[in-house]
């Protein structure tokens, strides 16, 4: 990656009264889509292994897992987004965030890089009316030729939904 | 340079709860023998203690209150006034008050004042009304030295007080600021101080916690002699001190040394903390105005309120849009959520240092077995392998111990949750009018925290139980041959892998005529039924059930003996009752040690494992053809040796596939909670293992039917079945596929 366009990129945050930090995201792929967390949320990055099913949980909450002693459930993005299941390759990976002060992991196709994005390539979700939920879209940012979608994970992990479950079921 | 107090302020709280159990503890057994001078000391260093210590945190309000108890006390210790029960009774609801306030302090909440209130002016009226010539007999080593009355605001004294202080190294090594005692010698009133640096050894040979310099003193003030060495009364000990008393009333000289310490004027106690607390720093600039007099509270607070918000300036320079001042907010709202702390009650344990250097040299055995594991790893041969085989049984070894000194760590003597009881039992003797003596023993039986905090609902419940049905009014003992007083016992003791906490009274026995006579009424038992006692006495725990013709304010009205049942039940524990008509009841609880690990079957249904908690399993049984019989179609039920109980299918609940469906191939696990059987149908008992519980609350939250998630021999999650919510969830008759 040029650092010479990196530092100018954060003089430039930091000449708009921004701060550099939180501007680094972890980007990951679902099917064609690139999505994007920021990078101070992930706890660390795991190779897909088997889960453990919860019954009366909702089809997007694959199960739990063994992080070191503690359980940790884990959430399957592609069924979260509606799109259509496939099967784990050697690329899934469990990305671990923190959400509030709970430890949650989401399945992804494939991790592709850390990016650095210059708030001035940022911009708002786009408003695809109301047959497309984007309450968990913090923004939209390009990098390259590429679109990424970056998340708001404590909307997509809101624990208040994992709550409301309880409820309904 | 600030100190962020914060951080110790959770050690204040935990400190001072200690001390106001001190003091309540003391003021309980100090209703036996007024007199004893080691035990009013003793009460007196603690509220002394929670004073100074809520002054260095800046909670006036409690440094205040205490202060007046301190009065109390100190004239008690003094021997001016007599420890009599309406005295007594008034320092009990005193420490009540000091809960309230400490609590009120940690929550940042506002005090009860209607409880503080009333109690602050009673105790100011004890302090000023109650000041009776000192006790014959008592002694009074102030006494003598200053002639003592309880002086009114206006006709006080002023003394000259000429103090000399040599503080040695021992006062240093308990962390005792020299500049603290004088601090509070200055809230008594003028005060000179200096040191004596004559005396100092050349700097080459000086030494940070070698002998310290000689600190002469002199100190005008109204307080009496005993104030002044009530300042000393943590370091004279290690000090050498003397105080004398010069009976003038003029200001002093200076002091003879060269360097002078401390001289300012006199600060109100009750505010002495808070002032001691912000050092150095610039003070705002409302405040020097404030107390200069300039301006008033009112036109300051009006002031203040008519600053714009730095946002709505930034705002106004166009140096930010109100989005990005919104967001700015948001976040910082966002950061302020996550620094506040999560419960306010502390959780945390005192350890005794000698566990914690057991852990260290295990763990250190630990780290050396690893080291020479991997160094075997790195150059292993076949021809090593028993070596191999060695060290591993040594980690073997090296983990069990670990693992036993741990849960060590969170044993606590069981004592901590007798401490409510004399103070319960004393309140409910005097409600009740009857005379209740309580007995404790087995304190030091060890108990983990968790089941500790959950035990002692469930007890103070039988305790208040024993004392407001079990045992008789002084009139009906008397009739009965029966001492007048009635004992109340608490015993805990081991039994096997579990605690027992038993509780014991004298009194009048459960009455098993009155009880049938009651469930047959209640239509809990036929009329016919023959009914053993151990049938009878458990119909107590019904909900709704008891036996008092009265309901008292204490017990017997809403919560009832269920509540105790279900509680020690929830925690795997159970409760028998032994009784004697006329002789007394005894309730036992018997609880496991711990509760991180449980004793479990693993089971398997299809591809999936479930534990299910040892304590819950009756019976485990492989039915015949005939016995098990669908009912209405809508469910099966098991024939059991002539009882029949209703047959759960663990597969359909968890919408899992097992291998059997047919009952007579399956394992029906006979499980019983509460009094209510079920026979939960699984694919293959695995066998028998001790799991540690792992919560699922903390990163998702309760699942039906689990009562938590364990971690298996492979790395993988499996559950631990609820009994309880399990048979809930089947009785919804919901089939729950995820």
């Amino acid at each position: 990656m040029a650092t010479a366009v990196d530092t100018a990129a954060s003089e430039a945050d930091q000449q708009a009264g921004l701060s550099a930090a939180g501007s680094q995201y972890l980007t990951f792929t679902l099917g064609e889509e690139h999505y994007g967390v920021d990078i101070l949320r992930v706890q660390e990055i795991k190779g897909y292994t088997a889960v453990t099913r919860i019954p009366n949980t909702p089809d997007f909450i694959k199960g739990v897992l063994n992080l070191r002693g503690t359980i940790v459930p884990i959430v399957d993005l592609r069924n979260k987004f509606g799109m259509a299941k496939v099967e784990a390759t050697m690329f899934t990976v469990i990305v671990v965030v923190v959400v509030r002060d709970r430890v949650m992991g989401i399945v992804v196709d494939a991790v592709s890089d850390v990016l650095d994005i210059a708030t001035k390539d940022i911009q708002p979700p786009p408003n695809f009316g109301a047959r497309v939920d984007t309450g968990f879209i913090h923004s939209m940012a390009k990098s390259g030729d590429k679109l990424i979608t970056l998340l708001d994970i404590d909307r997509v992990l809101s624990v208040d939904e994992f709550e409301q479950t309880v409820t309904s079921a | 340079m600030s100190v962020d107090l914060s951080k110790f302020q959770s050690a204040f709280f935990e400190e001072s709860a200690e001390h106001v159990a001190t003091m309540e503890e003391g003021l309980l057994q100090l209703e036996q023998c007024a007199d004893d001078l080691d035990l009013l000391n003793r009460i007196f260093r603690a509220a002394h203690s929670i004073k100074g210590n809520a002054g260095m945190f800046g909670f006036a309000a409690v440094g205040e209150f205490t202060h007046k108890m301190e009065n109390i006390l100190d004239a008690l210790r003094t021997g001016q006034m007599q420890a009599d029960k309406p005295l007594i009774d008034l320092l009990l609801e005193a420490t009540d008050g000091l809960k309230g306030l400490l609590e009120a302090a940690q929550t940042n909440a506002d005090p009860d004042e209607d409880v503080v209130g009333p109690l602050r002016e009673r105790l100011l009226a004890c302090t000023e009304s109650r000041a009776v010539g000192p006790v014959k007999g008592a002694p009074s080593p102030a006494h003598d030295a200053s002639p003592v009355k309880r002086e009114a605001p206006d006709e006080m004294r002023r003394i000259r007080y000429e103090i000399h202080w040599v503080p040695t190294p021992a006062v240093f090594a308990r962390g005792i600021h020299p500049g603290q005692i004088l601090r509070e010698l200055r809230d008594l009133g003028e005060l000179t101080s200096s040191a004596d640096i004559d005396r100092l050894p050349p700097l080459e040979r000086l030494h940070a916690e070698g002998r310290s310099l000689p600190l002469t003193c002199t100190l005008i003030t109204e307080h009496p002699r005993r104030e002044v060495e009530a300042v000393f009364l943590f370091v004279q000990d290690d000090s050498e001190l003397t105080i004398e008393e010069t009976t003038s009333s003029e200001p002093g000289t200076r002091g003879r040394g060269d360097t002078e310490i401390a001289a300012s004027p006199p600060r109100p106690v009750a505010t002495a903390g808070m002032g001691s607390t912000s050092d150095g720093g610039p003070k705002p600039l409302g405040e020097i105005l404030l107390e200069e007099g300039v301006i008033s509270p009112d036109v300051l607070r009006h002031a203040l309120s008519q600053q714009k918000r730095l946002g709505e300036i930034l705002v106004e320079q166009k140096a930010a849009t109100p989005q990005q001042i919104a967001q700015a907010l948001d976040k910082q709202r966002k950061l302020e959520q996550a620094a506040q702390p999560k419960k306010v009650e502390t959780a945390s344990i005192r350890v005794d240092t000698e566990k914690i250097d057991k852990l260290i040299n295990l763990v250190g055995e630990l780290v050396i077995t690893q080291s020479m594991l991997s160094d075997l790893g790195a150059r292993f041969a076949m021809d090593r392998l028993p070596v191999l085989q060695e060290r591993i049984s040594q980690l073997e070894r090296n983990t069990r111990e670990i693992q036993e000194r741990v849960m060590a760590v969170r044993m606590l003597p069981i004592g901590t949750a007798f401490n409510r009881f004399p103070r319960l039992v004393r309140d409910l003797a005097a409600r009740n009018s009857k005379q209740i003596q309580l007995l404790m023993s087995g304190e030091e039986t060890e108990l983990d925290k968790t089941v500790m905090e959950s035990i002692g609902d469930p007890l103070t419940h039988l305790v208040r139980n024993s004392a407001d049905h079990g045992l008789e009014t002084p009139e009906e003992r008397r009739a009965a041959g029966k001492p007048e007083q009635g004992t109340i016992t608490l015993n805990a003791f081991h039994e096997g892998g579990s605690i027992c906490i038993a509780v014991t009274d004298d009194g009048r026995g459960l009455n098993r005529d009155k009880i049938l006579a009651k469930a047959i009424q209640q239509g809990l038992v036929n009329e016919a039924d023959k009914l053993s006692d151990e049938q009878v006495w458990p119909l107590i725990f019904r909900p709704g059930f008891s036996t008092a013709d009265k309901i008292t304010d204490v017990s017997g009205r809403g919560v009832g003996m269920d509540v105790v049942k279900r509680n020690i039940e929830g925690l795997g524990g159970t409760v028998t009752i032994t009784t004697e008509l006329g002789k007394g009841t005894t309730f036992t609880l018997k609880l496991p040690l711990t509760l991180a690990i449980i004793e479990g079957m693993t089971v398997r249904v299809g591809p999936e494992t479930y534990i299910v908690p040892l304590v819950s399993i009756v019976e485990s049984i492989q039915p015949g053809p005939s016995a098990v019989k669908p009912v209405a179609g809508r469910g099966e039920i098991v024939n059991v040796r002539g009882a029949y109980c209703p047959v759960v299918r663990l597969g359909d609940v968890f919408g899992v596939q097992p291998d059997c469906t047919d009952p007579t191939r399956a394992i029906l696990v006979i499980l019983e909670t509460e009094g209510e059987r079920a026979a939960v149908m699984v694919d293959e008992l695995l066998g028998q293992q001790q799991v540690v519980i792992k919560s699922l609350e903390k990163n998702f939250r309760k699942v039906d039917g689990m009562a938590g998630a364990t971690i298996l021999g492979d790395g993988t999650v499996a559950f631990i079945l609820d009994v309880r919510g399990l048979l809930e969830v089947a009785r919804r008759g919901e089939v729950v596929a995820a």
